[in-house]
């Protein structure tokens, strides 16, 4: 049991680090970016060129992590702000397109097999039972802090305040006098930064590879819904309640209902959390701690 | 050469009737289906596994034109209460799910080998005949799909999807119901679908869980959009032109010096451009689409 501990602490951790991203971006833009779990894939690789180049990996994880946010500004100043003008719908194509552009770029230059971080071998850590190494709980303890941080963030200081401002109600943010530009810019920087350094953590424990961000993307996609769209708290919960259902399932002995000893194939490890958003769009659709849902 | 033009014409015509599918839910009725590609895949899949079976194609193709349509009258339905963008990922994991059971069911769908020598279509004739038989087959049901496509479009029904495309608040205060609307055509965009799957795995006698990637259903929404999102003909433009050029990349490496793998890259890479650059400098497309005025034929 502590294995499952162990394990949703972990891919948690993960997970809601991108699925805050992922709300920031919907509560100000009203939109659901599919390109934003590639920045973690990108902040993984930058790490990877960078560590290449010769510097150490925490100075590369840390100029990577700026890196992706400086192209996040760019991608939406040069491409989603056109695409949002066509409608949000071209805007969500726009964003697969993306992420394709993306990927196969990566895959052009790094080829599709996995990368990785030049990082020491680690003894892993007996806890009760469970191993876990030295670098996954740097890897819990980093997102935690972060989390918390980002949490003080918008509730204490001017900028959090105009970020909840043009979530809560974007004209009347415009007409206060708010330079929601400005605002939005930040807001990608945060969460594009938010999932890079997922990335780059995700990278250490195991390895880099193209499809590291689209593995993530209907379990961040999962919590960001599930925790209710825009809210902070509720996805960062919905993110390790989602990675503890994950683990329980593939380490439940289903044998007692279906006879002998059987469990459930690895393989449906994604298929966890499209299960849990059906049925949470079934019985409680504005999510955890989400206003209505906007319908249309 | 006749044979590989036959060939990508087979491609293209497959890829046409997907297209429509395609269309009818996104272009017109403004659904974002992202998991297009596991309606294809029931099709495909029912077909393969009935055959292993011995069973007649036509039951295959029955069995899973209902499967489908069963499908995608339940994704519709879900369609109900969740916003369009949430609903769209939704359409992708339900799709991935479908991708999942295919991987890890051996027994049933040959898990990661898939199925092969799925019985073919005229098989009793020589080579070139039988790809010219099977393209004038192929034509005639892309043609049947056409004119169905365009008489929903085109008629009352398809004036009410547009309509909900458009503005569902009205659409539904004018007493159309709109979920029973999604979901009539969720599931007959998922009936042609199917039968575009059948047809493709008896085409190349083979269907495996590497087709039913997402980048399968990118690759429709490409042509939709090239074509003109909305535009029956549209459709069909589109996916010739990006069968052609999708097809036409599989020589990247006689042009340039790259790996086997750097090559799959380019060929995605220039697929997501082109749907970049049309989403951002021609959005409508190149057969946009027309929308009458209410009255302007009495």
């Amino acid at each position: 049991m502590v294995e499952v501990l162990v394990d949703t602490a972990v891919r948690g951790s993960i997970i809601a680090l991108l699925a805050v991203g992922l709300t920031l971006i919907q509560g100000t833009l009203r939109f659901a970016n599919v390109a934003h779990v590639e920045f973690a894939t990108l902040g993984g690789y930058s790490a990877v060129a960078l560590t290449g180049a010769g510097l150490g990996l925490l100075l590369s994880s840390a100029l990577g992590v700026a890196l992706v946010a400086v192209l996040a500004v760019v991608l939406y100043r040069l491409l989603f702000r056109r695409l949002l003008r066509s409608g949000p719908m071209i805007a969500l194509i726009g964003s697969l397109a993306l992420a394709i552009v993306i990927r196969a770029t990566l895959q052009l230059l790094y080829g599709s097999r996995p990368r990785y971080l030049p990082t020491p071998l680690e003894r892993g850590i007996d806890f009760h039972g469970a191993l876990i190494t030295p670098s996954q709980i740097r890897l819990v303890c980093i997102s935690l802090g972060l989390l918390a941080l980002l949490a003080l963030v918008l509730k204490f200081t001017s900028l959090g305040r105009a970020v909840r401002a043009v979530a809560a109600n974007p004209e009347l943010a415009d007409v206060s006098g708010l330079n929601r530009g400005r605002v939005v810019d930040i807001v990608w920087m945060l969460s594009a930064g938010l999932a890079a350094v997922s990335g780059i953590l995700l990278s250490i424990d195991s390895a880099v590879g193209i499809e590291l961000g689209f593995n993530l993307l209907l379990p961040v996609f999962a919590a960001a819904i599930v925790g209710g769209l825009g809210s902070i708290a509720g996805a960062v919960i919905a993110a390790y309640a989602l990675a503890c259902a994950e683990s329980l399932v593939l380490q439940i002995d289903w044998g007692a209902i279906v006879g002998g000893t059987h469990h459930l194939e690895v393989g449906y490890r994604p298929a966890v959390g499209f299960a849990l958003l059906v049925v949470m769009l079934a019985f409680r659709p504005q999510g955890l701690m989400g206003r209505a849902v906007r319908r249309g | 050469m006749v044979e590989y033009l036959l060939g990508v014409g087979i491609l293209a015509a497959v890829y046409a009737i997907n297209a429509l599918s395609l269309n009818l839910q996104v272009g017109v009725t403004g659904l974002l289906n992202f998991g297009q590609v596991a309606f294809v895949g029931i099709g495909a899949y029912s077909v393969a596994i009935l055959d292993s079976h011995d069973v007649p194609w036509i039951v295959g193709f029955l069995v899973g034109a209902v499967l489908a349509g069963a499908a995608g009258a339940l994704v519709g339905r879900l369609g109900r209460t969740l916003a369009s963008d949430y609903w769209a990922i939704a359409t992708l994991a339900l799709a991935e799910l479908v991708r999942l059971v295919a991987l890890n069911q051996d027994g049933f769908t040959g898990g990661a080998q898939g199925l092969s020598a799925v019985s073919g279509i005229w098989t009793g004739m020589s080579t070139t005949a039988r790809e010219a038989a099977t393209f004038a087959t192929i034509v005639v049901v892309l043609g049947i799909a056409y004119l169905v496509a365009r008489r929903v479009r085109n008629g009352q029904y398809g004036r009410v999807l547009v309509l909900i495309r458009e503005n569902p608040d009205l659409a539904a205060s004018l007493r159309h119901n709109v979920v029973s609307a999604k979901v009539r055509v969720m599931a007959l965009s998922a009936v042609m679908a199917s039968v575009c799957g059948g047809f493709y795995a008896m085409y190349i006698s083979f269907i495996g869980p590497g087709q039913l990637l997402p980048f399968a259903t990118f690759l429709i929404f490409t042509m939709v959009v090239v074509g003109g999102l909305g535009n029956t003909t549209g459709a069909v433009v589109g996916a010739v032109l990006i069968t052609v050029l999708y097809d036409g990349t599989r020589f990247v490496r006689d042009w340039i010096d790259v790996s086997a793998d750097q090559a799959a890259g380019i060929r995605i890479l220039v697929i997501g451009v082109v749907l970049l650059g049309f989403l951002l400098v021609r959005t409508e497309g190149l057969v946009p689409e027309k929308v009458k005025a209410a009255h302007a034929r009495r």
